[in-house]
């Protein structure tokens, strides 16, 4: 029995990964650049992404490694597709418990990379973060300045119309 | 070129000027956006726009003047060399635009409407309409149960608003559940009350308005249900903002500007095709909220009473009994910790938030039930002591006054109590039989102390109040109980009942006295803590001066002594008077009355100092009197000392 194929990745930091081809490829960067480059033993750069959050990226992929890849075209107004909008899956929740820092490096990292089933759990939690609090709880939350004046902030409540209407 | 401050007062004829302008700003964070796209490579190309970038669109600053260096630097940092601090700083206007897009997706309209008050970049973004109006149209139609789609007339922010806020459009003021659906507001009372007006109060609260009527045509209504169906009412703020619309375009005519006329024609037929159609979606909408309410309530309805049925369950099998589980999910939701009618599903999660609370009020039950029971328990046992002491009173000798301790004072015995409010349910009438061996002495004890109180009260109504206790009971011993002028008034006559006559007794019909205060006073013990009753047989009677002082003139009357003649003496004598108060012509005939009625009779005249007193009958005139009174007693058979007997007068 041959071994799977394999490829190399490099984070910002230098860091190489060998993994499995299959589970590289559940980034659609990465699969696009061996396609279009072909096979090689040059390790994949990856300038946007440091090790750790490489680390944890792949551990996602590696988990998710036969689950199949979401159609392009995937009709979100679908009832299925709504509801697996709003729900995240058990191992998901355990595997994106971390703090603030790294959950926003993992979101940049599957924009960048392009694993859309990834960038969705991170958007989820990042959503599920802000559900049902007031506007200070979410200034709190993620460090927001609050800029207005108390006069301000008084009247932005009452005004509710769109900017280009006023 | 001026620059907007912030979001809120941005306009849309701003946004034109803007964009033809430009300042080193404006090229600072372009060149920044610039290189970012640059450092991505092969990335995704919506990474090269973020929040920030999509203000920078309109040319709009939102933050200059407010924190400039702090903002200014973040533009200017590369992406790939971003810090996580840095990130943490203003994560939303560093994310790409696309995320962030994703992310608002999954929110609720309201925490878009929270999200867009947090800070002037993002209220910028969301509340344009260009920028943001599909994520806002997103959220509201994933919202479910679906809601009714935005109106025309509104934008999606003021929907969401109006829908999922609580707060007074007005005002402000927190949980507001009233919405006026014709004219788009959630109002709390205050406001509807003082900014609403009906059609027909106009004229009176607009004297200022020409043509008001031309106003009210132009602005929405809503009409009242039940109390004047058919009333318009109208709100103040629509009608102030359109008679200032309608002013400007009077001036332009009156000006005779170019074309005035036909812009203003135009604008009222189209101002009233929108009150026509807001009118009518506002029926739409009212609609769909009952109907909304409705299946909420039968939602919200199944819902708690799954989450009642698996709490019974969880709680059952913690080991508490089922009446105490089911009595604390009867609890009234109203009365503090609402547990059990929450219309929220039982998680894991949600049961260990809730079952501290939940176990308190089973607890609090169970030990309700347990009181509950013991005070029947004890109840029982307070019947069974009674009923003991009943049998002991009719084995007890207490001639002649039958003066004995109502049962309360029974129950009050530290050692009765004791049995009473001991564990376990037996309620045997033996348990008392040890407690009850003492009851003799106990009941002698109280008897002496009594009648030493009574005497201490004659002596006291007679003047002697300085008497030591030796002296009292030596007086008691003497007999001064048994005096005809040793009587008592129940404060059934003192105490402001006017209409009843006044209830006055001697030694021996003290224990007969029907005193009102019997009512207010429990001989129950009371088991829930342990005190004692307050009610004391002697409490309620009096000697009082005046009294005493009437009864020793008829003694006197009647020849006797009133230092030694006793109540026998008195009724061996058996002498009649007459009221000096009552005479002939004023009552149609006077009443002979033995000594004993002339002291009750005095109540009659209100207090005994205002009476005149008594004459003594003589010895013919009682014989006649006597005479009648038993034809009277042979026709029905009544007590000689409670009825007035009718005679002539003697004068």
């Amino acid at each position: 029995m041959s071994a799977a194929p394999q490829v190399t990745l490099e984070s910002s930091d230098g860091e190489k990964f060998k993994v499995d081809k299959e589970v590289a490829e559940r980034s659609v960067l990465i699969k696009n650049m061996i396609e279009d480059v072909g096979e090689s033993d040059n390790p994949i750069p990856l300038p946007n992404v440091n090790a750790s959050v490489l680390k944890k990226v792949l551990e996602y992929c590696e988990h998710h490694r036969g689950d199949p890849l979401p159609a392009a075209d995937a009709d979100p107004s679908n009832d299925d597709n709504r509801k697996r909008a709003t729900e995240i899956s058990d191992w998901d929740q355990k595997f994106i418990q971390v703090d603030q820092e790294m959950l926003f490096e993992i979101i940049l990292a599957a924009n960048y990379m392009d694993i859309k089933p990834l960038l969705d759990v991170g958007c989820k939690t990042v959503a599920n973060m802000i559900k049902g609090k007031t506007p200070e709880e979410i200034r709190k939350l993620f460090n927001i300045v609050n800029d207005f004046t108390p006069e301000e902030e008084a009247q932005i409540k009452k005004e509710n119309e769109w900017a280009e209407d006023r | 070129m001026a620059r907007h401050r912030y979001a809120p007062y941005f306009k849309y004829g701003d946004i034109e000027d803007y964009e033809t302008g430009s300042d080193d700003t404006d090229n600072d964070e372009t060149d920044d956006s610039d290189s970012v796209s640059e450092d991505e490579g092969s990335g995704s190309s919506s990474q090269t726009s973020s929040i920030r970038a999509a203000n920078h669109e309109f040319q709009f600053d939102p933050d200059k003047n407010i924190q400039p260096n702090r903002k200014n630097l973040k533009s200017t940092v590369p992406e790939a060399d971003m810090t996580p601090r840095y990130l943490m700083e203003d994560i939303f206007s560093t994310l790409p635009l696309d995320v962030v897009h994703e992310v608002l997706g999954h929110l609720h309209p309201l925490d878009l409407l929270h999200l867009a008050r947090t800070n002037k970049v993002l209220r910028f973004y969301l509340m344009s309409k260009c920028l943001s109006s599909s994520t806002w149209k997103k959220a509201r139609e994933a919202v479910v149960p679906a809601v009714p789609q935005c109106p025309k007339d509104q934008s999606e922010p003021q929907w969401a608003a109006l829908l999922f806020t609580q707060e007074c459009t007005r005002c402000g003021t927190a949980q507001v559940r009233k919405i006026e659906w014709t004219l788009r507001l959630r109002g709390c009372k205050p406001c509807f009350v003082n900014n609403f007006f009906f059609s027909q109060g106009v004229a009176s609260t607009f004297p200022d308005i020409e043509n008001v009527n031309t106003v009210l045509e132009l602005i929405p209504y809503a009409r009242t249900s039940g109390y004047r169906p058919l009333m318009r009412f109208y709100f103040l703020d629509h009608v102030k903002k359109m008679a200032k619309i309608i002013e400007d375009y009077s001036l332009r005519i009156d000006a005779a500007v170019e074309g005035a006329r036909g812009e203003f024609d135009e604008f009222v037929d189209r101002k009233k095709a929108e009150v026509t159609e807001q009118v009518e979606s506002g029926k739409t909408l009212k609609k769909w909220a009952q109907e909304a309410a409705r299946m909420r309530r039968v939602i919200n309805d199944e819902i708690i009473k799954e989450r009642k049925q698996a709490m019974i369950a969880k709680l059952t099998g913690l080991g508490y009994d089922m009446l105490d589980v089911r009595a604390a999910a009867r609890d009234n939701p109203y009365n503090g910790t609402m547990v059990f009618r929450v219309p929220r599903p039982l998680s894991d999660a949600e049961w260990e938030r809730v079952r501290p609370s939940a176990e308190m009020m089973v607890q609090k039950r169970k030990n309700d039930r347990l009181q509950k029971e013991m005070m029947i328990i004890q109840q029982n046992r307070q019947r069974v002591a009674l009923l003991r002491y009943a049998d002991f009173k009719k084995a007890y000798n207490a001639s002649p006054d039958r003066l004995l301790p109502e049962g309360a004072f029974i129950l009050g015995l530290p050692i009765i109590t004791q049995i009473i409010q001991s564990d376990g349910d037996d309620i045997d009438p033996t348990i008392f039989d040890e407690a009850f061996k003492d009851l003799p002495a106990l009941i002698d004890e109280w008897r002496r102390v009594r009648r030493v109180d009574l005497a201490r009260m004659i002596l006291e109504a007679q003047g002697g109040s300085d008497d030591a206790e030796e002296d009292l009971d030596a007086a008691e011993r003497e007999g001064i109980l048994h005096l005809a002028t040793s009587i008592f008034v129940s404060c059934a006559g003192l105490k402001g009942l006017r209409s009843d006559a006044p209830s006055v007794h001697w030694l021996e019909t003290i224990h007969e006295r029907k005193c009102v205060c019997h009512v207010f006073h429990s001989t129950s013990l009371n088991v829930r803590d342990g005190s004692k009753p307050k009610y004391d047989s002697l409490r309620c009677i009096e000697a009082v001066p005046d009294w005493v002082a009437l009864a020793k003139e008829l003694v006197q009357a009647a020849g006797l002594d009133p230092r030694t003649a006793t109540v026998k003496d008195m009724d061996d004598c058996n002498a009649r008077f007459w009221c000096k108060d009552c005479s002939w012509a004023k009552w149609k005939g006077n009443v002979a009355r033995n000594w004993r009625n002339c002291i009750a009779h005095i109540g009659f005249h209100g207090k005994p100092s205002s009476c005149q007193g008594y004459r003594i009958l003589s010895a013919d005139d009682r014989a006649v009197i006597e005479a009648k009174e038993t034809a009277l007693a042979t026709l029905q058979e009544i007590d000689w000392n409670t009825i007035d007997t009718p005679a002539k007068d003697p004068t």
